[in-house]
């Protein structure tokens, strides 16, 4: 029973770092602020519902539609914000205004069932969760250790001097844009049929900001801390069941301390596996 | 029936601006979206529930002000002033601010609880009959007070010398501080400006609406009324704000309600993409 | 004389009623060093902006080797074949040396993302050659040592030399050097000289310098361009400059001045 408990959380855990993925490579990797990205996910998830709620589309096809209904939600708000260069702030409040818009509309159609929501069949078992995040994690480390990656961390460090070095802006930054978004839808799909009900106010602010915090708690222009913080984020508050209240006040709390005392987070900047080369190189050096 | 629909929405709409102009101030100087922003206004609509049923309007009005700005002050002090010293990036104030709105909201949350409160009834139904119409005498009242406001803010900002030292600040802070001036006594002036304007905006908002933790979200009518006047811009904010509250209130008279979110994000895309500077925003140029 | 490889006509650029660039012509030479000096105020940075696109000029035309880069994006003016340095270093500070130099060679780099995502071998091994490439011009430059150190953490002198490396690397025909000089003394300075006249014979670059040393414009430009409020003051070989009378008033003899 225990068990089963454990891996339910295990679970849920292994699907938001998903989405955590998703927004550390656009706000860890790509320097852009993003109130949003919960939008990303509420959309991959009602897609992936709807088609398989009311039409009984198999599960694999879902998953993909989300994954492409998200990327063409991300260029309908992107193209025009990140066009008007050094002003990223438009993005962030347009994404902000299109959450609150999807919101409304989700609430006021009637495939989405509105506002109480639609009750699915549990769809994402381990193997689906697992493969999937594992699979999200490979590709992350490619993208970003290609050339993609390494443009993606010049527009971040300085966007004036990545101009001049002939990067362009408006499509590095689009380029990371619609790749966080799908990876926010397939965390959605996957997360619609694993707690098998999704509700709008599931993917409001809120739900943008904890994925936020991952990101920066874990460490900005991190693979691994942003992915290790939201398992514990996840964990952390089943097992303070009774804390519950003050969960998202320490949450916007931590996020102030950190750009305070350790804005570069729990990893930022560098992997776990660079640490556990440092780690080696050290002791070795010790023994000779 | 149109002058009334009219005079509604340019009620609403001087609320966004009191809200915008206040945002926009504080964009303009440390170049950063202040997110906090709407949780001060939600702690300006409390004071002014706490105060209002016996103290009257007036009073609320002048004391939730004077909280609100008080508090955007001490805001800045504890979350902000150790980044901006350090010359932070804006993404790390963006998040630090983005923190804070989530402490502030959900503690009230946690603490006063999510009940929605009313405030006294001040005006009833009372009404002004002007040109065949009828007018509410709140909606006047609002618009009266809000423009005023905005007002007198411009002149002291054009006319004394403190104004003309933060419009100094707006063009080069570290310029700013090398001609002597205390950058930290004007910032600190900017967000008591900023939060009295929220405040009073935030009891506007409560007499109209309700008073509820996460009523700060209509902030991102305040951010988009800022985007469409030009990011940074006094007139603009004050424009923006008025335009998006008219169109708001016409939309959601004649065609529906529930739109109204709808209509507001969409206008904004669609006047990212032909006007990418908004109404009044100077042509963004970065220094190099 | 060499053809000229950038050809600047009447350029101007006015901000809030002021010209700071007042039709300004002159001709970088291909394969030289053409100084562009002036008062502090001059226009000269704005110049850089104007040619590498960060601002639009308010009239005038900017041409490379007859090609017109006027009015075009900042990224798309790099790609046309001019790179720059900043007066102020802007390197990508949490990125190592290495990787600093790798990006302009990456950003040009051909494979799409779906290579990069199922690690192609093309992607493997044109992130290879830029970090070969790299490596390359580091060794150029005397900085290869430095490849695996933070960039923020180098010495000072050492940012402004990786930061001609990075620019190096985008494969320019014109680079454009904002004040390599600045805050460094004598002998630096002098080293400096000779790397810039190395960079010129090894990469076959062409360059404008702004630059206030001037005993590094005298002893390496063979152009000189002088500027003053935004206009052309006087231009001609390093000798004749220091003959003109205008120049000596205008710039040189306030230093003077200044000396005493």
């Amino acid at each position: 029973m225990y068990y089963h408990y454990a891996l339910n959380i295990f679970l849920l855990a292994c699907v938001n770092m998903i989405a955590v993925l998703g927004v550390s490579i656009f706000t860890g990797f790509t320097g852009l602020f993003s109130l949003g990205h919960a939008a990303f996910v509420g959309i991959g998830a009602y897609t992936a519902g709807v088609l398989t709620y009311h039409w009984y589309v198999p599960f694999p096809l879902a998953i993909l539609a989300a994954m492409l209904a998200s990327g063409a939600a991300s260029l309908i708000i992107g193209v025009p914000t990140l066009r008007a260069k050094l002003r990223s702030d438009y993005f962030a409040i347009a994404i902000m205004g299109f959450g609150e818009a999807l919101r409304v509309c989700l609430e006021n159609l009637s495939i989405t069932n509105g506002a109480r929501g639609l009750s699915l069949d549990e769809l994402s078992g381990p193997a689906w969760v697992v493969g999937a995040l594992l699979a999200s994690l490979a590709f992350a480390r490619s993208l970003l250790k290609s050339r993609f990656g390494a443009m993606f961390v010049s527009v971040r460090e300085d966007p004036v001097a990545a101009e001049m070095i002939g990067i362009n802006l408006f499509r590095t930054r689009l380029l990371s844009l619609v790749v966080s978004a799908v990876l926010c839808g397939v965390s959605g799909a996957l997360l619609a049929h694993r707690l098998a009900f999704i509700q709008p106010v599931m993917f409001t602010m809120t739900q943008s900001t904890q994925l936020l915090a991952s990101v920066i708690a874990g460490g900005m222009g991190s693979v691994s801390g942003p992915v290790i913080v939201s398992l514990i984020f996840t964990a952390l508050p089943e097992m303070l069941r009774n804390l519950e209240m003050y969960r998202l006040p320490a949450y916007g709390l931590l996020l102030v301390m950190i750009m305070i005392f350790r804005p570069q987070g729990l990893m930022g900047y560098r992997e776990i596996s660079d640490i556990l080369r440092g780690a080696r190189g050290f002791l070795s050096e010790k023994r000779r | 029936m149109f002058l009334q629909t009219l005079v509604t929405g340019l009620s609403i709409g001087a609320i966004y601006s009191l809200m915008a102009v206040g945002y926009s101030l504080i964009f303009s100087v440390l170049s950063f979206s202040n997110f906090a922003h709407g949780a001060v206004i939600m702690l300006g609509a409390y004071i002014g529930l706490a105060l209002a049923s016996k103290l009257g309007l007036g009073f609320a009005l002048v004391m939730s002000g004077a909280g609100a700005g008080v508090i955007a002050m001490i805001n800045e002090r504890v979350a902000y002033a150790a980044l901006r010293r350090r010359g932070a990036p804006s993404l790390y104030l963006m998040i630090s601010a983005m923190g804070c709105s989530m402490f502030l909201e959900n503690m009230v949350y946690a603490t006063i609880g999510a009940r929605f409160y009313a405030f006294p009834e001040f005006f009833g139904s009372r009404t002004v009959r002007l040109w065949g119409s009828s007018l509410s005498l709140l909606d006047l009242c609002a618009f009266v007070i809000s423009v005023t406001a905005v007002f007198a803010l411009h002149l002291f900002i054009t006319r004394t010398r403190t104004g003309i030292a933060i419009r100094a600040g707006v063009n080069d802070m570290t310029m700013c501080s090398l001609m002597g001036v205390n950058t930290d006594r004007l910032i600190s002036v900017v967000f008591f400006i900023a939060g009295a304007f929220a405040g009073v905006a935030g009891v506007f908002l409560g007499v109209r609406y309700l008073v509820y933790p996460t009523m700060g979200w209509v902030t991102n009518k305040a951010y988009i009324a800022a985007v469409i006047g030009g990011l940074g811009s006094l007139p603009g904010a004050m424009m923006g704000g008025l335009i998006l509250g008219v169109l708001e209130t016409l939309v959601s008279t004649y065609i529906s309600s529930v739109m109204r979110d709808v209509f507001s994000f969409t206008a904004l895309t669609a006047l990212l993409i032909c006007l990418p500077d908004g109404l009044m925003g100077a042509e963004t140029e970065d220094k190099v | 004389m060499t053809a000229a490889l950038l050809e600047v006509r009447g350029l101007t650029r006015v901000f809030g009623g002021i010209k700071a660039v007042d039709s300004l012509s002159f001709d970088a030479h291909e394969g030289g060093v053409t100084g562009l000096i002036g008062p502090n105020g001059a226009g000269k940075t704005t110049v850089f902006n104007l040619i590498t696109g960060v601002y639009r000029p308010t009239a005038g035309t900017i041409r490379l080797a007859g090609e017109s880069l006027t009015g075009r994006r900042p990224d798309d003016v790099a790609r046309a074949g001019v790179a720059r340095t900043f007066q102020n270093i802007r390197l990508f500070a949490r990125m190592t040396c290495l990787e600093n130099v790798t990006a302009p060679i990456l950003a040009r780099a051909s494979y799409g993302p779906f290579a990069a995502i199922f690690r192609a071998p093309a992607a493997s091994s044109a992130e290879r050659a830029a970090r070969e490439k790299a490596f390359a011009i580091m060794r150029e430059l005397g900085i290869e040592e430095t490849m695996s150190s933070q960039a923020s953490n180098l010495p000072y002198g050492t940012q402004r030399k990786l930061e001609i490396a990075r620019a190096l690397a985008c494969s320019p025909k014109l680079v454009l050097l904002d004040e390599p000089a600045a805050g460094m003394n004598d002998a630096e300075t002098r080293e400096l000289g000779g790397t810039i006249r190395r960079v010129l014979a090894d990469f076959g670059v062409t360059i404008l310098l702004i630059e206030h040393h001037i005993n590094l414009v005298l002893d390496i430009c063979d152009h000189v361009v002088v500027m003053e409020r935004g206009a052309l003051l006087a231009r001609g070989a390093p000798g004749d400059i220091r003959e003109n009378g205008a120049v000596v008033d205008a710039y040189l003899g306030r230093r003077r001045e200044r000396a005493l």
